[in-house]
């Protein structure tokens, strides 16, 4: 009885999961370059998870600007063939900067612009309307998309007709080694 | 968060850290969670849509919903309503736009809930529970919270959301849904 009579609470540090990968050094992120969309050209920037990486990718947060005036739509595609031709961007970095040496992403992160094609084939997942003059920050589908080595997701930009539109996109990941 | 660098001593009394997987990213590990969405719905008038997910009455397994998005791409507002457990109108199409959201499963799980849309349709949800409302402003995608397994539909059950206009014009929309499936 004499356990009772003073119980006290467990204290734990509640750590998220992708904190915890941040802690490892397996957290990243990064952006595109500002993508221009003009009269039918669309583009996208994209998580490229290449075959033999030895990682899963576990996609978690993104962000999508609107420099224009006019809204657009883009829509979220996975493993597609890419359309356009994708360059990397170097605007990447690891979220844990004490870590010495740096922990580099094994995952791409690319951006392709001026083409006027859709994908033919893949998985399309689901659309974000973006209004005019704003960054979508909204973290919805947080470590839900985990991709395998040879998938990709992007985020495809659908060009709003005539009018000349600036985005760019922004990407938050994180990668587990494959075990088996 | 210093304490995760610190070496504890057993004597220190320091909290225990744990590591908090949320539910959703441990169903998507585990391949039970899915993703989908409808095609492109039109609502005008009197004319409504809708798109649910519908747990047939032999799944053996409990639909927990847990995030819808509802995309506006015209310039009017409508209404999105939601329903638990309704008859809806129309004869819905099932979507085949769905997939799990761990992809890296050999071979792909499929979902035993199916999500279903009806695109211009005169008719209204009857029975079940109209349980909250939102309005969908012009150009944008409304997100839920999400719902973190709180909303459960047993096998013969449905979560839909009814689309119905404001005012007049004519509204382009698609619904996004995800949920996690678990045996009963």
């Amino acid at each position: 009885m004499k356990k009772w009579k003073n119980p006290q609470p467990v204290e734990v540090i509640n750590t998220p999961y992708s904190v915890y990968a941040a802690f490892q050094g397996n957290y990243f992120f990064g952006q595109t370059e500002k993508l221009n969309l003009s009269s039918g050209n669309h583009a996208w920037g994209g998580l490229i998870n290449p075959i033999g990486s030895g990682v899963q990718l576990f996609w978690n947060v993104y962000t999508i600007s609107n420099f224009s005036r006019q809204p657009f739509t883009a829509e979220i595609w996975l493993n597609s063939t890419l359309v356009g031709k994708g360059q990397k961007s170097q605007n990447v970095s690891p979220s844990n900067l004490s870590l010495s040496p740096l922990t580099y992403p094994r995952v791409e992160l690319q951006y392709a612009e001026g083409f006027s094609e859709l994908p033919s084939d893949g998985i399309f997942s689901f659309i974000r309307r973006v209004e005019p003059g704003t960054t979508l920050t909204r973290h919805d589908f947080q470590g839900l998309i985990i991709l395998p080595p040879g998938g990709s997701v992007i985020v495809l930009v659908r060009s709003p007709g005539t009018h000349q539109v600036q985005s760019r996109i922004a990407f938050g990941w994180w990668e587990e080694n494959i075990r088996d | 968060m210093l304490s995760l660098f610190r070496k504890n001593k057993p004597t220190q009394k320091v909290p225990l850290e744990v590591v908090d997987i949320t539910s959703p990213t441990q169903q998507s590990i585990l391949g039970k969670y899915f993703i989908g969405q409808t095609q492109e719905l039109t609502l005008e008038g009197t004319s409504h849509a809708w798109g649910g997910l519908v747990n047939p009455s032999d799944s053996k397994v409990n639909l927990f919903f847990d995030i819808f998005t509802v995309t506006n791409f015209s310039r009017y507002s409508f209404l999105a309503e939601i329903w638990l457990n309704a008859k809806l109108p129309g004869n819905p199409t099932i979507s085949t736009y769905v997939h799990p959201s761990n992809l890296t499963l050999h071979p792909l799980p499929k979902p035993k809930v199916s999500l279903q849309f009806v695109s211009q349709t005169l008719g209204s949800p009857s029975g079940g529970v109209n349980a909250f409302d939102r309005i969908v402003v012009p150009n944008t995608t409304l997100i839920s919270d999400s719902s973190k397994g709180s909303i459960i539909i047993p096998p013969g059950g449905s979560f839909a959301i009814f689309l119905l206009p404001l005012g007049s014009g004519v509204a382009q929309s698609r619904i996004v849904l995800t949920w996690w499936e678990e045996q009963v």
